[in-house]
């Protein structure tokens, strides 16, 4: 597949989701409203400025699928924020997400401490390192520099775990 | 002056000045690291600022942006890769100079141009910001939504990508300010029966996932290696001499960074270029840049810092911010309570003054933390990857959970991350959301206080401002101007012959 088709159908699938998303929105608006719409005249309800907002997703939406699909490429300038990556699209997700989401679950039930050290111990494995002392070197001045600045430098208790949490 | 000086001495303490002093050696230290730069630096200290008042607040993260803002030039220089896409342009005769062993002229040379645009900028906006806001005190709510809504379409069509796709993320931010309870009837809105939206999406989480973890994500991917910097870098003093042998250079290529910075949406990137090329067309040595002229490295580098002070401009007079990271900045001062603009200039004069001698404090002292610091922030360039990349997301994690101590916002940092993630796959800039994300609250109320007060004639009413009609003429020449471009390209490109 060349890039331009590729791109192409990456610029269909952001309009189809802003579409989606702007009727969506649209939609869930009708749950919240309060009275008959009053329109501009008399003032604007909680409903009316998001739908407001979903009207111009839906027309941002079918405007960029019309510019995409009757061949119209979109002008691509140098971007502060939109960085190339040199290696595999989806490798960076398929490593760091897994573990965010474990990392998630496992603060209230694990705590901080033992969380936090698998958390760092992965996390440095996968971003490929491999030399045994750095890695417990590392995970030992995270761990605990983290620990020592937010309970005593915030005064932010961090999670005990309620494994280890002693029963009443 | 002397009410300004006062207020500056009020407000400015000891424990304001340790915050610049950290504020500027962090940010150059985030700044140096490639892939990081001053939006990172601004977006990892958000939730700690939330401990801090707010004078403290804006003091550790002006200091961030004016140190990430020089930091990105050490690694241009010594690595030929720019910690940030402002120094893009700074690369250009910065890395020549350091492989031909003029590593620490290059460097010196950035930081005393950084010191000199920073402060440039930091007096115009001292000189300035009153007088603007001044003037903005009569603005009502249809001025207030015209002027929110430039800043968010100059960001949405100058900035990355397609200007729909801009416009889109840009939409998209302002929806996402719709989320909780609705400021005027109390009616919950998208909070799904979650009581932990019922106050609206965590600024910080949404800020960190967009920003800094979908940056982690894509650096995971990256195969770029750690730098290995064997030369010694010093700081060397025959550079300051430039200051007088150079000054047109020094003094123009600030004053077209000040004059940018102040244009919503255009930013640091676009300065330094500019700034560059009509530095070298003015210059007897043309052709030198590009192969490691000193011009060159004072254009882009005096002009990318006195764009800092020109950003803030817009957002301390008219509480519209003029580029990302100053929205982030004011997303922190919205978080304490305060709301930049032209009432907060009426009711906390001596405050904004503070806030203005903060940042002139904080260029000031690039130098000398430059001088001193030098040598420390070249090492930092060895530091392993893996570290670091562990380091920013221990960071982003418990920095999230520290704003409100609950689990909930680290789930909304993943999805705002994996959001962030998809967007720079699809080409959909970020900093459209952000702004979106922090004017959506002032465009909303302006509009529902201009539908109320005007009655039966909105349009009417709308149009019938002179300065409300002129942002929303700019509005639409913003939208009309790229696709009118664009068509003309076409155009000739079907009438060539070739």
């Amino acid at each position: 597949m060349s890039p331009l088709n590729r791109q192409s159908l990456v610029d269909i699938a952001i309009g189809l989701i802003s579409l989606g998303l702007g009727l969506g929105v649209y939609y869930l608006t009708f749950g919240f409203q309060v009275g008959a719409s009053s329109g501009l005249a008399s003032g604007m309800d909680a409903s009316l400025y998001p739908r407001l907002i979903a009207s111009i997703l839906i027309g941002l939406g079918l405007i960029l699928l019309a510019k995409t699909i009757f061949g119209a490429r979109a002008l691509q300038s140098e971007s502060a924020d939109i960085s190339p990556s040199s290696g595999q699209t989806g490798s960076g997700l398929l490593k760091l997400f897994p573990l965010g989401i474990g990392f998630t679950i496992a603060i209230p039930l694990l705590g901080y401490f033992i969380s936090t050290s698998i958390f760092v111990v992965a996390m440095l494995f996968v971003s490929g390192e491999r030399r045994l002392l750095l890695i417990v070197v590392t995970t030992i001045l995270i761990v605990t520099s983290f620990y020592l600045l937010f309970r005593y430098g915030f005064n932010i208790v961090l999670p005990e775990g309620r494994i280890w949490r002693p029963r009443a | 002056m002397i009410s300004v000086l006062t207020d500056i001495q009020q407000f400015v303490g000891f424990t304001q000045l340790q915050y610049i002093v950290i504020g500027v050696i962090l940010g150059t230290i985030i700044g140096a690291l490639p892939g990081c730069g001053p939006m990172m630096g601004v977006t990892l200290t958000i939730p700690f600022t939330y401990y801090l008042d707010p004078v403290s607040s804006l003091a550790l993260l002006i200091g961030i942006y004016q140190g990430g803002s020089f930091g990105g030039a050490i690694s241009a220089a010594l690595v030929g890769i720019p910690g940030t896409p402002i120094a893009a342009a700074t690369l250009l005769d910065a890395y020549p100079m350091s492989q031909s062993g003029r590593a620490s002229e290059a460097i010196t040379l950035a930081t005393v141009a950084s010191w000199f645009g920073g402060c440039f900028g930091g007096i115009v906006l001292l000189l300035a910001a009153p007088s603007l806001a001044s003037f903005a005190l009569s603005f009502g709510p249809a001025e207030r939504l015209g002027l929110a809504l430039i800043g968010l379409t100059a960001i949405a069509s100058l900035s990355a990508g397609s200007t729909v796709k801009g416009l889109m993320s840009g939409a998209l931010g302002l929806m996402l300010a719709t989320v909780g309870s609705d400021p005027f009837t109390g009616v919950n809105r998208f909070d799904f029966g979650l009581p932990e939206l019922t106050g609206g999406l965590t600024f910080v989480s949404l800020l960190v996932g967009l920003f800094a973890i979908s940056e982690m994500l894509v650096q995971l991917e990256s195969t770029t290696p750690t730098a290995r910097i064997t030369e010694k870098v010093r700081f060397s003093t025959k550079c300051l001499w430039t200051l007088i042998t150079d000054w047109g250079n020094y003094l123009r290529s600030s004053l077209i960074g000040v004059l940018v910075g102040v244009v919503p949406g255009v930013g640091g990137v676009t300065s330094a270029f500019l700034s560059y090329k009509i530095s070298k067309d003015m210059s007897p040595d043309k052709e030198q840049y590009g192969k490691g002229a000193p011009g060159g490295v004072v254009a882009t580098e005096a002009a990318n810092s006195a764009t800092t002070g020109g950003a803030l401009l817009p957002m301390l007079s008219l509480g519209i911010p003029g580029d990302p990271i100053v929205a982030v900045m004011m997303g922190g001062l919205l978080i304490h309570g305060v709301t930049p603009g032209p009432a907060f200039m009426l009711t906390n004069a001596p405050m904004l003054n503070g806030i203005l001698g903060i940042f002139l404090i904080g260029a000031f002292l690039l130098l000398p933390i430059g001088w001193l610091l030098l040598p420390v922030f070249v090492r930092i360039l060895s530091i392993p990857k893996s570290f670091l990349t562990t380091l920013i997301l221990a960071l982003c994690i418990f920095g999230t959970y520290a704003t409100n101590r609950e689990l909930f916002d680290i789930w909304l940092l993943w999805i705002f991350g994996l959001l962030g993630y998809a967007m720079r796959k699809g080409g959909v800039p970020l900093s459209p959301l952000v702004i979106g994300f922090v004017l959506g609250p002032i465009v909303e109320e302006s509009l529902r206080r201009l539908a109320t007060i005007s009655g039966n004639d909105f349009w009417g009413f709308l149009f019938g401002r002179p300065i409300a009609l002129t942002c929303f003429a700019l509005i639409a020449a913003m939208l009309i101007g790229p696709a009118l471009s664009q068509m003309y390209r076409a155009r000739s490109r079907a009438q060539s012959p070739e």
